[in-house]
């Protein structure tokens, strides 16, 4: 676990490269972000609490996409 | 229908395509996780019923057309539909025919969607005097399709050993639940043990990054190599007559006019079965691999339209694995929605034919058009922009949420177990089809073992 947190490692997860350390933080801020505006609901109102869930989910999604790059090479071939 | 219901309907159509355009084109994005927690929001929020089916009809039109695109252009599947269609999509791009292939696959989905919304339509009509008389053997239906399923898979004994402690998983789960008080007796969590089965291979994979042996196997030195073809500018034309050959029509027709009647099987199980057998349809490997991704982008689209049309305007139960999965929510979505009072009871048949015709023919067009033209560079916006991880993290977020509006706290660790045991199974080759079929059987199953 130390190793996975300290050293830039690539790992193949799902079809495509990832970094460890960026999946976690990924992983973490989102789950942040989801269940923080989710807590917002009123309780009991499900539409609400799936609505902001969602939203937060998105919010997440947007700061990842804003922080990480992706782990791909893209060659472009002219024909 | 007044104006106000049908500027909604329209509204909603458009939003659709536009939100699943933008996520279809993102690789990996599996679709019951992207087009269930949408829905049901929609739902729960007491849209108008026409309204929610329009969206959803246009919603899966969509993401069956644009998850063909990062499979065909990049080698990455777009969703759990397209994992079947990779090989031949990589075998046609190292040729250079990525962008042939696009517009192929595109139009193979537009012959489907104009034979499958017709035919689903007409098979919901003759089903429906029947409805009563079949519903009650529903149950008998759901085992038989784990067993069916189980038999033609690839690990057929391993798949047959398994629906029974699978069942039992569930309902242990479900009777912990009532028996601690985490919810009322007799309401049966569905919803995110299903999402449970459908992350379990990604579960098991960031579990297995935990184990030193297995990291070491899932790493790699460098970023993945992904090469596009420029646009080869060959076919100008939007026809679809056009673009494919005689065989790949066939083929095609073919494909979608068989699953619309083997709608109660789990449509990745169709494509690679059907897939396989017309790619036989040609020696060259070229022409072969062509013939099977048209005939598999095509079966995309029959089998998602064919398993929600007619199980909701004929039955009025989930009756097929698109039902029972990302389309549940338009079944049972409670307090709004009930296996008693759904689309099925609320809407008349006439309205049901309407929203259903509107809403995939103004899909269909928006997309169709849409990645005849920009294929190629929004998907090369996408890759370089959105990161995989990105994509992971939103699944995790989104699984871990709904387990916890489910049952709170506990079921979060009840759907990690669902999804380790699943997602081992999975890697073990017993499919998502006769692990959904399982869920849906398992509170018949477990009473005959009293």
């Amino acid at each position: 676990m130390r190793k996975f947190l300290k050293e830039k490692q690539y790992i193949e997860i799902w079809g495509d490269v990832v970094e460890s350390r960026h999946l976690l933080f990924s992983m973490v801020i989102t789950t942040i972000t989801t269940f923080s505006l989710f807590s917002f609901a009123p309780k009991g109102d499900r539409p609400m609490g799936l609505l902001l869930g969602l939203a937060g989910a998105v919010l997440g999604f947007s700061i990842s996409v804003f922080l990480i790059k992706p782990k791909r090479n893209l060659i472009v071939e002219e024909k | 229908m007044d104006t106000a219901l049908i500027i909604q309907m329209l509204a909603a159509i458009v939003i659709a395509a536009a939100i699943y355009i933008f996520i279809g084109f993102i690789p990996g994005t599996d679709e019951t996780s992207v087009l269930l927690p949408v829905t049901l929001v929609i739902v729960l929020a007491q849209v108008q019923p026409m309204v929610v089916l329009a969206f959803f009809i246009s919603a899966i039109v969509t993401l069956n057309f644009t998850n063909a695109m990062p499979t065909a252009l990049a080698g990455l599947p777009g969703g759990v539909l397209s994992s079947p269609m990779i090989e031949n999509a990589i075998h046609l791009k190292n040729e250079g025919m990525a962008a042939m292939t696009i517009k192929k696959m595109a139009a193979g989905g537009l012959i489907s969607i104009a034979i499958s919304v017709p035919l689903s339509l007409l098979l919901a009509n003759l089903l429906a005097p029947y409805a009563t008389s079949i519903t009650p053997y529903a149950r008998y239906l759901f085992i038989g399709g784990a067993i069916f399923l189980s038999l033609t898979s690839k690990a057929r004994t391993l798949s047959l050993l398994s629906i029974l402690p699978l069942a039992i998983l569930f309902q242990s789960l479900r009777h912990l639940y009532w028996g601690m008080g985490v919810i009322p007796v007799n309401v049966n969590i569905t919803t995110s043990f299903f999402l449970a089965i459908t992350i379990g291979p990604l579960v098991h994979s960031l579990f297995s990054l935990l184990n030193k042996n297995a990291y070491k196997q899932m790493e790699v030195a460098n970023y993945k190599t992904i090469r596009l073809n420029r646009h080869d500018e060959k076919i100008k034309t939007l026809n679809p007559f056009k673009i494919l050959t005689r065989k790949e029509l066939e083929s095609a027709s073919l494909s979608a006019l068989i699953t619309n009647f083997l709608f109660v099987l789990s449509p990745v199980g169709l494509i690679i079965l059907i897939g396989e057998l017309v790619a036989k349809r040609s020696k060259d490997v070229t022409e072969s691999a062509q013939i099977s991704i048209v005939a598999k982008a095509a079966m995309a689209q029959s089998t998602y339209l064919s398993q929600i049309i007619i199980p909701l305007l004929a039955l009025g139960i989930p009756l097929s694995p698109v039902a029972i999965g990302p389309g549940s929510a338009l079944f049972n979505a409670p307090p709004v929605l009930s296996l008693e009072n759904n689309l099925h009871h609320i809407l008349t048949s006439s309205q049901f034919v309407i929203v259903v015709l509107v809403a995939s023919i103004i899909a269909a067009a928006i997309t169709y058009t849409f990645i005849s033209r920009f294929a190629n560079s929004f998907t090369n916006f996408i890759l370089k922009k959105i990161p995989h991880e990105a994509v992971l993290g939103l699944f995790v977020a989104f699984i871990l949420l709904l387990a916890y509006m489910d049952a709170g706290l506990i079921n979060i660790f009840g759907v990690l177990l669902i999804a380790l045991i699943s997602g081992t199974l999975n890697k073990l080759g017993v499919n998502y089809g006769v692990q959904f079929m399982s869920l849906y059987a398992a509170p018949f199953l477990v009473q005959y073992l009293l």
